[in-house]
C-alpha cells in the first residue's frame, strides 16, 4: 500500500511542480536540461522505491504511475475545463509582425526563441515575415508566416 | 487586420493565461520559501531549526527536533556522571529503528516498558551517539530518554 501512495503522491507533486514551473522550462532541451531531468528522475526514484528494490515493488510503482496517467487523461477528457488548467492554453506572442513584449517576458520567451522557431519551421529570417507566433500549450512555438494572408 | 477564428479563440484565453502566470510566480515564491526552509532545517536533515539540545540532571541530549522518515539521524547522548545505562522509552522501539550506536553498547535489553543500553565504563561521563531512523507515520512524537534519576522528554516532528 505504501508504494502505491508514494507513487500517487509523487505523480501529483511532479504534475503540479512542472505545471507551475512553466511550460518553457524543459521543452527546449539543452544538454544541461537533460542532465537536470535525469537528476530529477534519480531523486524521484529514491523517494518512490524507498529501500524496497524488489521486482514487485518496482512493478507496483510503474503500474500505479501509468494508471494515474491514464486516469488523468480520462479526467481531462471528461472535464475539458480542467484540461486547460492542467495542460495550459496557447498564447499569442507576435501579432502582425509585432512582438508582444509583456507576454514574452511573462512566458520567458525572447525574440531569439521566436526567430529560431521561424527559421527552423518556416524558413523565415525576419520578424516582419511572421504574422503570428503562438506559444503552444506544450511549449513549442508555432509560426504563421505573413505571406499566407 | 482581421485575425482568423483560431487566433481569435486563442486571444480570448489571454485572461486565463494571465492568471496562470500569476500562479506560476506565486509558486516560484513558494519554491524559494521551501528551499529556504530546507536550508534552515525546517524540513529535517541538518540546519539550526532541526538541531535541538537539552540537558537535565546531567543527562544531555543533542537530538533532531525535526526529522524525516527513512533518514538515519544521530542522537548524541551524554549520561550523568557515574551512570552507564541509558533507558529509552518503549515508544522508541515503535517509532525509531536503531541502526547502530557509537561506541557500541556493551549490553542491550529491549522490552517493556523500556529499552536499556549499557555503555562501556571508563570515561567520567559516558557519551553515545545513537544512529536512529524514524519509522511509522509522520507527525509529532516524543523522544523519551532517561539515565539514573535524570529524564528528558523531547518533541520531534517527523516529515514523510
Amino acid at each position: 500500500m505504501e508504494s502505491v501512495l508514494r507513487a500517487l503522491a509523487m505523480y501529483v507533486a511532479l504534475l503540479i511542480l512542472f505545471r507551475l514551473t512553466g511550460r518553457r522550462s524543459l521543452r527546449e532541451t539543452t544538454p544541461f536540461d537533460l542532465v537536470l531531468l535525469m537528476i530529477v528522475g534519480e531523486a524521484t526514484q529514491q523517494a518512490l522505491l524507498g529501500e524496497d528494490f524488489s521486482l514487485v515493488n518496482g512493478l507496483v510503482v510503474i503500474v500505479t504511475l501509468l494508471l494515474a496517467d491514464i486516469g488523468l487523461s480520462l479526467f481531462k477528457g471528461r472535464f475539458p475545463s480542467m484540461e486547460r488548467v492542467l495542460d495550459g492554453v496557447p498564447t499569442i506572442l507576435v501579432a502582425d509582425g509585432r512582438p508582444i513584449e509583456e507576454r514574452m517576458r511573462r512566458a520567458r520567451v525572447d525574440l531569439g526563441d521566436i526567430l529560431a522557431a521561424a527559421r527552423e519551421r518556416q524558413g523565415l529570417a525576419e520578424l516582419r515575415q511572421i504574422r503570428w507566433a503562438v506559444l503552444e500549450s506544450d511549449g513549442t512555438i508555432t509560426i504563421v508566416p505573413a505571406e499566407r494572408r | 487586420m482581421r485575425a482568423p477564428p483560431e487566433i481569435a479563440e486563442i486571444e480570448r484565453n489571454i485572461g486565463f493565461q494571465r492568471k496562470v502566470w500569476a500562479a506560476e510566480r506565486a509558486a516560484w515564491a513558494a519554491m524559494l520559501g521551501l528551499v529556504l526552509l530546507a536550508l534552515l532545517g525546517a524540513l529535517g536533515g541538518a540546519g539550526p531549526l532541526a538541531e535541538g539540545r537539552a540537558e537535565s540532571g546531567g543527562l544531555a541530549v543533542e537530538w533532531p527536533r525535526i526529522a524525516r522518515l527513512g533518514l538515519v539521524t544521530p542522537i548524541r547522548v551524554t549520561l550523568p556522571d557515574g551512570e552507564q545505562e541509558l533507558r529509552l522509552d518503549a515508544t522508541f522501539s515503535e517509532g525509531w529503528r536503531l541502526r547502530d550506536a557509537t561506541p557500541p553498547a556493551v549490553a542491550a535489553q529491549a522490552g517493556m516498558p523500556e529499552m536499556r543500553l549499557r555503555l562501556a565504563g571508563g570515561a567520567p561521563r559516558a557519551t553515545v551517539v545513537l544512529h536512529a531512523e524514524p519509522v511509522g507515520a509522520p507527525g509529532f512524537r516524543r523522544l523519551r530518554l532517561a539515565a539514573g534519576a535524570a529524564a528528558l522528554d523531547l518533541p520531534v516532528l517527523i516529515w514523510p
